[in-house]
C-alpha cells in the first residue's frame, strides 16, 4: 500500500526516506519538494501525479516535520492518514520532534519504521506498548498515546505521575465479581490471540489510572443562540497490571445508538418512561458514537452493553465518545461590541461567568479578542485577570490564571485606531469570532462519571489501586458578536 | 591472573570507543578503519555512521564486505544495524548480498524469532535468481514457524518472491503454502496472508481464483475480525468489500457481524466498515429508520472529531455515500458547521456537504443554514466565499419557495454592495435563482437595478461563465438596463478575447435583440462570430441565425427561436452519473473516492518489471561485486560530483518521469499510450492544469525536464 515514507524538515531538508516497496526512486523527494513544500499554495493535504500519489500531515510538535507517504496505487488514504498520525505520536514518544534530534537518532526512526510498517507497505502494530516491546531501544520517558492530543492535556496527564494524589477517591473499589459473565468473556478471548498485550507483564503494585478528559466545542452566534454544542470526550488509561487482568468499566452512560429495549437492560422501569422525557432520562448521559480501542470486545457491548477488556500495558486511550445534549456549558460569554460615535473605533463590553460549582475553579481560562485591523492601541478596563493587546495578532488576550465558580467578571475596551482608518473598512471587517481557552479539574461538561471499574486476573489474586480524573477542556469555544 | 582482573579488562575492551580521526583519505577510509577495529563498541559506531550516511543518500556500498563482517554478532542491535544496511543495498546492488547469503541461512534458523524475520525478509528482497534456489528452504520453514510473527513476515515474503519471479514461485509450490495459511490459527497472519494473495493476484490474475477463495472463507474472515490488530482487520474488511453476498439473508449477517467495528477508535476501520455495510445494504434494503441507519450516520459523525486529513477523506466518502442515502444524516446537519481554524480543504467540503444534506421540506433547518452561509460570505479567504455564494443559491433553489429564494438574493445584493469582490460568483448565483423564479418581477426588478449599476462589466466580471450569465440577463430582460446598446457594445468590442461561453451569449443576445439594436451591431456581431472564432460550434450556430435572417419572414423565425423560455431549473447541485457511483461506492475510502475519479475497470495493471541478475553463477557474481567495490573506492563519496555523468543523469531524469507518469514501458507503441495518458489524466484530480505541462514535456526534450524538476 504505502510504497515509501518520507520525512522533511520544515524547509524541505529530506530526513529519512525509506522504500518499502520498489519502483520509488529517491528522486521521488525532489518532486515532492518542488509540488508541495515549495509551493505556497497548496490547499489539499493529498497530491495526485499520474500514477503516484503524496498523503501528507505535519507534525504536531516541536518543529513542524513533514511526513510524506508515497503510494503507486489507490490505496486507502484514510488508513494511510491515519497510519501518518500514529506514526507521529510514536515519533512523540521517542522525542524525534525536532530535526537535529531525527538527525542523530534517525535509527530509532527507521527502526520504528521497520516495526511499523510490514515490507508490502501495510501498517502491521501501531500500539505504543507493543512497539516499545519491539524497539531495541526504550523511551527515555513514556508520555501518553493518545493521537490526537493537545498541549495542554499533555501537560495535566504528565503531572499525574504514578504518586499524585488525585482530587477525589473513587467509590468504585468493588470486590465482587460477577464469574459468570467472565467466564464467557474468556471463551472468547483466549489470552493466546491477544495481539496487544504479552504474557508475562508483573507489577509489584497494581494500578489502573483513568483519565476521563472532555473537549468542549460551542458555536455561538450573534443572537446569543447556540448554534452547536458539542463535547468531545475520550477515557484514557494508564494499565500497570500484571497478568493477563480483564477489566470491565461503568458509566451512567445511555448509548442511544443501541436502541430497542436492550439499551435499558439495567433499568426496565426508566426505559418504559424514557419516551416521555427522551433527553432527561435521570442522570444518565447519552453517547453517540463511541469508539473504542481494539482491546475492547465490540460485539460483547453490542450485545450487551457492558466494556470489557483486557487493556495493553502502559497507556492507551480507552474510548472516544461524542455528546451533543444536555450539556454543562462551564462559561458563558455575552459580548457587546459597538461602533463609537466617529465609527472609526469599536467598543467592548464583554462578560465572563463561570457556570461551574463555587467549590472547583478553572485553569488558564484565555480569552481572546479580536480587534479590527489597524488597531493601534486599547483602552482596557478589566475587572479581574489581565489583558493585553497584542498588536501583531490582532486582538485582545485577557487571561486568567485561576478563575473560581460562579463569578462573574467584566471587561471594558475600546480601540484606539489610526488616523487614516475608514470607517468603512471597520464596518466591512469580517469580525472573526472570540475564542475561548480553558481547563476545569474534576468537572464534567456531560455528567459522565465512571461508576465502577473492575478489575480480575484469575490466577494472581491482587488488588488493584485506582485513579480516576475528570478534566474540562475548551475544544473550540468560539462566540460570534 | 585473577578473573576479575580479566573481566575489567574485557570490560574496557568491549567499551573502548576510538573517535574517527580526520585524515586526507577521505570519509569512506575512516568508515573503514572503524568497521574492522577490534573494539565491538567503536564497530558500533562506525556502523551508525555508515548508516548515517546511506540514509543521507550518500554511496557507502563499497563498504559492504566491511559492514557484513559485523553480522556474526550476539548483539542484537548491532545485528539488526547489519540488516539495515544490508536491505538497503538488497535492492539496488543484489550482487554483493550473494556475499552474504549463507548467514542468511544461518539466521533463518535463529532461536531470536526478530532475526528469523530479517534474514527471510532480506533474502525475499535480493534480487538474484541463485539466491532464490537458496531462500526455498528458508522460506518454507518459517512459514510453519511456531512464532506468528514469523508466519505473518513470510506470508508477505511470498508476494515479494513472486513479483521477483513468478516461474521460480510457481515451481516451488508455495502458494499452496500461501492459500493454506489462510486457516492458520492467528488472525494476524490470516489477514497478512489475503493481503498477499490480494497483491499476487494484481500481479497475474492467472495464478490464484481469489474470488472463490474469498468466498470460501468469508466465515473465516468474520472470525478472524474480532482478534486482530486494527490494520489487519482494515486488510480483513476491505477484503470482505470485495465480496458478494449471495442473498439478503447473508448480506444481513455480514452487516451484523462487522457492525460493531464502527465503534473501533480508529478512523480508517470505521471506513472500511462504512464500505462493507455500504455495499451489502444494496441486497437488505433497509428502512431509513434501521438501527444500522442510524450507526452508519453515528459513525460518520465521530469522524468530525479526528485530524483534518481524515475529516476530508470521510467527508468526501460522506458525498457519495449521501448520493445513495440522501437521508442519511439529514439530523445532523450542524456537525458540518464550519469552525474557525478549520482548514481551507475542510471547509470547502463541509459547504459540499451542507447543502446537499439539508432537509428541503424543513424549513426550520433551511433557514438555520442561510443564516450560517450568511455568515460565511463575512469571512476573509476567496474560495471560501466564493463556495458560500454557490451553496446559498444551490440551497435557495432546493427549497424552492419563492419567498425564501427572495430572500437569498437580498443576501447576495447587500454582499454587493458592501463589497467589491466575488462579483463573478455573485451574478452567477444571481442568474441561477432568478432562471428558477422565472415569473417574479420583484426580484428581477431588484436584481437587475443592482446589476445595471455596473459600469463596463466586460471589465469588472472575470470568468467566462459569469459574463455568459450577464449577457444573458441583458437578453432576458432588456428593459433593467438602462444604455442596453453600451453595454453590449462593449462585449462586441472585446469579443476576440472572450471564451466560447461568453462568445454563444453575446451572439445569441444580440440576434434576440436585434430589433432593438442598430443593425450595424448584428452585421458586426454575425462578421466576428463567422470569421474570428475558432470554436466551430459559435461559427455553425452564427451561421444558421445569418441564414435565417437573410430568408424571408425570418424575423418571426428568429423571434421564436430565441424566445423559447428555458426550462426552470430545479437542481443546482452536481450529481454523480449512476455506473461511477456504483464504482465510487466500491472504491469507498481510497484515493479514488477523494478525487471522485474511479479507477479505470481495464487499468493496466502496471507491475515495475524487476530486473533480476539471471543464469549467472554464483562465483561470477562475487567477482562482479568484489569489481564493484573496487571500482567504487575510486569514486568515494563524490555524490555531487556528477558533471562528468552529465549524459547519463539526463536519462535517469527521464526514467524518474515515465516512472512518474507510469507509461514508460509503452511509450514507443504511441497509438497504444494515448489511452494510457487520457486514463492517467483522468486519475489526476487535484492539478490537472499542472500536469498537462508536465506529461507533454516529457516527448519535449530532457533538458527541459530538468529544468521542470
Amino acid at each position: 500500500m504505502i510504497n515509501a515514507v518520507m520525512i522533511f524538515t520544515p524547509r524541505g531538508e529530506l530526513l529519512v526516506f525509506k522504500v518499502f516497496k520498489s519502483s520509488v526512486k529517491r528522486t521521488i523527494s525532489d518532486i515532492f519538494r518542488v509540488q508541495v513544500i515549495n509551493n505556497d499554495n497548496i490547499r489539499s493535504p493529498i497530491l495526485t501525479l499520474g500514477s503516484t500519489t503524496f498523503h501528507f500531515i505535519r507534525t504536531t510538535a516541536g518543529s513542524k516535520l513533514w511526513l510524506v507517504a508515497v503510494t503507486r496505487s489507490n490505496a486507502d488514504s484514510g488508513a494511510i492518514w491515519e497510519y501518518l498520525y500514529k506514526l507521529n505520536s510514536l515519533m512523540e514518544v521517542y522525542g524525534l520532534t525536532h530535526e537535529d534530534i531525527l538527525k542523530d537518532e534517525f535509527i530509532v526512526c527507521h527502526e520504528l519504521l521497520d516495526i511499523t510498517l510490514g515490507m508490502n507497505g501495510l501498517p502491521m502494530d501501531t500500539e505504543l506498548s507493543s512497539v516499545i516491546g519491539k524497539m531495541t531501544l526504550k523511551p527515555a520517558q513514556v508520555l501518553t498515546s493518545s493521537a490526537d492530543r493537545s498541549d495542554i492535556l499533555a501537560s495535566s496527564v504528565t503531572t499525574l505521575g504514578h504518586n499524585s494524589t488525585p482530587i477525589s477517591m473513587p467509590k468504585f473499589l468493588s470486590r465482587n465479581s460477577n464469574r459468570s459473565v467472565t467466564q464467557e468473556f474468556e471463551s472468547q478471548f483466549s489470552p493466546s490471540n491477544i495481539p496487544w498485550r504479552s504474557r508475562d507483564i508483573k507489577y509489584k503494585k497494581n494500578e489502573m489510572i483513568v483519565n476521563v478528559i472532555e473537549k468542549i466545542n460551542v458555536l455561538v452566534g450573534k443572537d446569543d443562540n447556540i448554534l452547536r454544542a458539542y463535547v468531545d470526550g475520550t477515557i484514557d488509561i494508564t494499565a500497570h497490571l500484571s497478568g493477563m487482568p480483564m477489566c470491565q468499566i461503568g458509566m451512567n452512560d445511555l448509548s442511544t445508538i443501541q436502541g430497542g429495549e436492550n439499551a435499558h437492560w439495567t433499568n426496565e422501569d426508566r426505559a418504559s418512561n424514557r419516551d416521555a422525557m427522551p433527553d432527561v432520562s435521570g442522570d444518565r448521559v447519552i453517547l453517540e458514537g463511541s469508539k473504542f480501542h481494539q482491546c475492547v470486545a465490540l460485539d460483547k457491548y453490542n450485545k450487551d452493553n457492558v466494556i470489557w477488556f483486557i487493556p495493553p500495558d502502559g497507556q492507551f486511550e480507552l474510548m472516544k465518545y461524542h455528546v451533543s445534549n444536555n450539556l454543562n456549558l462551564p462559561f458563558r460569554i455575552t459580548p457587546q461590541v459597538t461602533l463609537t460615535s466617529h465609527g472609526t473605533a469599536l467598543s467592548y463590553a464583554i462578560k465572563l461567568k463561570s457556570l461551574f460549582p463555587r467549590k472547583l475553579s478553572a485553569e488558564n481560562v484565555v480569552l481572546r479578542i479580536p480587534v479590527p485591523p489597524g488597531t493601534l492601541d486599547c483602552k482596557i478596563n478589566a475587572s479581574d485577570g489581565k489583558c493585553k493587546f497584542i498588536p501583531e495578532e490582532n486582538c485582545m488576550v485577557w487571561s486568567f490564571h485561576r478563575f473560581n465558580g460562579s463569578t462573574e467578571n467584566h471587561l471594558n475596551a475600546q480601540t484606539v485606531p489610526t488616523q487614516s482608518i475608514a470607517s468603512q473598512s471597520i464596518k466591512q471587517w469580517t469580525r472573526p469570532p472570540m475564542s475561548l481557552d480553558f481547563k476545569v479539574l474534576m468537572f464534567s461538561n456531560t455528567g459522565l462519571i465512571v461508576r465502577y471499574l473492575k478489575v480480575q486476573e484469575k490466577n494472581m489474586h491482587y488488588n488493584t489501586i485506582k485513579w480516576i480524573k475528570y478534566i474540562s477542556a475548551a475544544g473550540s469555544y468560539e462566540v460570534r458578536y | 591472573m585473577p578473573p576479575l582482573d580479566k573481566k575489567i579488562k574485557k570490560f574496557l575492551k568491549d567499551s573502548v570507543r576510538i573517535a574517527p580521526k580526520i585524515s586526507s583519505k577521505g570519509e569512506l577510509t575512516e568508515l573503514r578503519t572503524g568497521l574492522v577495529s577490534p573494539y565491538p563498541q567503536t564497530r558500533k559506531d562506525a556502523i551508525k555512521k555508515t548508516i548515517q550516511q546511506m540514509t543521507v543518500g550518500k554511496d557507502v556500498s563499497s563498504l559492504f564486505p566491511d559492514v557484513l563482517k559485523n553480522i556474526a554478532t550476539n548483539d542484537v542491535e548491532q545485528k539488526k544495524l547489519v540488516y539495515l544496511y544490508v536491505m538497503n543495498y538488497a535492492e539496488t546492488h543484489p550482487e554483493l548480498c550473494i556475499l552474504a547469503v549463507n548467514t542468511f541461512v544461518t539466521d533463518s534458523e535463529d532461536p531470536n524469532p526478530l532475526i528469523r524475520c530479517m534474514a527471510v525478509r532480506t533474502m525475499s528482497m535480493i534480487r538474484v535468481d541463485k539466491i532464490l534456489d537458496y531462500l526455498e528452504t528458508p522460506l518454507r520453514r518459517t512459514l510453519q514457524d511456531d512464532n506468528p510473527y514469523v508466519r505473518k513476515t513470510a506470508v508477505i515474503c511470498v508476494a515479494k518472491v513472486f513479483q521477483l519471479d513468478k516461474q521460480l514461485c510457481l515451481n516451488l509450490g508455495v502458494l499452496t503454502d500461501l492459500v493454506s495459511a489462510l486457516e492458520d490459527p492467528n488472525p494476524v497472519v490470516v489477514a497478512n496472508t489475503i493481503a498477499s494473495l490480494t497483491e499476487i493476484y494484481a500481479m497475474d490474475s492467472t495464478v490464484i481464483n481469489l474470488n472463490d477463495l474469498i468466498q470460501s472463507h468469508v466465515s473465516k474472515f468474520l472470525l478472524a475480525l474480532n482478534e486482530c490488530t486494527e490494520w489487519a482487520r482494515i486488510t480483513i474488511l476491505t477484503v470482505l468489500s470485495k465480496y458478494s453476498a449471495k442473498d439478503s439473508i447473508e448480506a444481513q449477517d455480514i452487516i451484523d457481524r462487522v457492525t460493531a467495528h464502527l465503534q473501533h477508535v480508529n478512523p480508517a476501520v470505521v471506513l472500511a466498515t462504512v464500505k462493507v455495510i455500504i455495499i451489502n445494504l444494496d441486497l437488505t434494503k433497509p428502512q431509513i429508520n434501521d438501527p444500522v441507519m442510524k450507526k452508519l450516520s453515528s459513525a460518520m459523525i465521530s469522524i468530525m472529531s479526528t485530524p483534518p486529513e481524515i475529516q476530508f477523506i470521510a467527508l468526501k466518502n460522506i458525498r457519495i455515500i449521501l448520493e445513495k442515502y440522501p437521508e442519511l444524516l439529514t439530523k445532523e446537519t450542524r456537525i458540518f458547521f464550519v469552525k474557525f481554524n478549520d482548514p481551507l480543504y475542510v471547509k470547502l467540503e463541509k459547504i459540499e456537504i451542507l447543502v446537499r444534506l439539508v432537509d428541503a421540506s424543513n424549513i426550520k433547518q433551511c433557514t438555520i443554514l442561510l443564516n450560517e452561509l450568511k455568515e460565511y460570505t463575512r469571512e476573509f479567504e476567496p474560495e471560501f466565499v466564493s463556495k458560500a455564494i454557490q451553496a446559498l443559491s444551490q440551497l435557495a433553489i432546493k427549497y424552492s419557495k419563492e419567498s425564501f429564494c427572495n430572500k437569498v438574493l437580498d443576501i447576495l445584493l447587500e454582499l454587493l454592495e458592501r463589497q467589491d469582490t466575488f462579483k463573478d460568483d455573485c451574478c452567477i448565483a444571481i442568474s441561477n435563482l432568478l432562471r428558477h423564479c422565472p415569473t417574479s418581477t420583484q426580484m428581477v426588478t431588484q436584481a437587475c437595478g443592482l446589476l445595471n449599476t455596473w459600469v463596463e462589466p466586460e471589465l469588472i466580471l472575470n470568468r467566462d461563465e459569469a459574463k455568459c450569465n450577464y449577457v444573458w440577463l441583458l437578453g432576458q430582460y432588456p428593459d433593467k438596463f438602462s444604455s442596453l446598446e453600451e453595454r453590449i457594445l462593449g462585449f462586441v468590442e472585446n469579443f476576440r478575447q472572450e471564451d466560447p461561453l461568453t462568445q454563444t451569449a453575446v451572439l445569441a443576445t444580440i440576434v434576440r435583440l436585434h430589433t432593438r439594436l442598430p443593425g450595424t451591431i448584428l452585421q458586426t456581431i454575425l462578421e466576428l462570430a463567422t470569421k474570428e472564432t475558432i470554436v466551430i460550434d459559435i461559427r455553425d450556430m452564427a451561421m444558421m441565425y445569418w441564414r435565417c435572417l437573410s430568408i424571408p419572414g425570418g424575423d418571426e423565425l428568429v423571434q421564436q427561436l430565441c424566445n423559447t423560455a428555458p426550462p426552470a431549473i430545479d437542481n443546482i447541485l452536481d450529481t454523480f452519473p449512476p455506473e461511477i457511483l456504483k464504482k465510487l461506492i466500491q472504491e469507498l475510502a481510497t484515493i479514488s473516492s477523494i478525487t471522485f475519479r474511479p479507477q479505470a475497470t481495464n487499468a493496466k495493471k502496471y507491475v515495475r518489471p524487476e530486473t533480476v541478475v539471471k543464469g549467472k553463477k554464483l562465483d561470477e557474481l562475487k567477482n562482479i561485486a568484489k569489481n564493484e567495490i573496487v571500482k567504487n573506492d575510486e569514486v568515494l563519496l563524490d555524490f555531487g560530483d556528477d558533471a562528468t555523468e552529465e549524459n547519463n543523469k539526463n536519462t535517469t531524469t527521464l526514467d524518474d518521469l515515465d516512472d512518474l507518469f507510469n507509461f514508460g514501458t509503452v511509450l514507443p507503441k504511441e497509438s497504444n499510450s494515448g489511452t494510457n495518458l487520457e486514463s492517467d489524466f483522468n486519475k489526476l484530480g487535484i492539478n490537472g492544469g499542472r500536469q498537462d505541462t508536465n506529461t507533454t514535456s516529457t516527448s519535449t526534450t530532457t533538458q527541459d525536464l530538468m529544468d521542470l524538476f
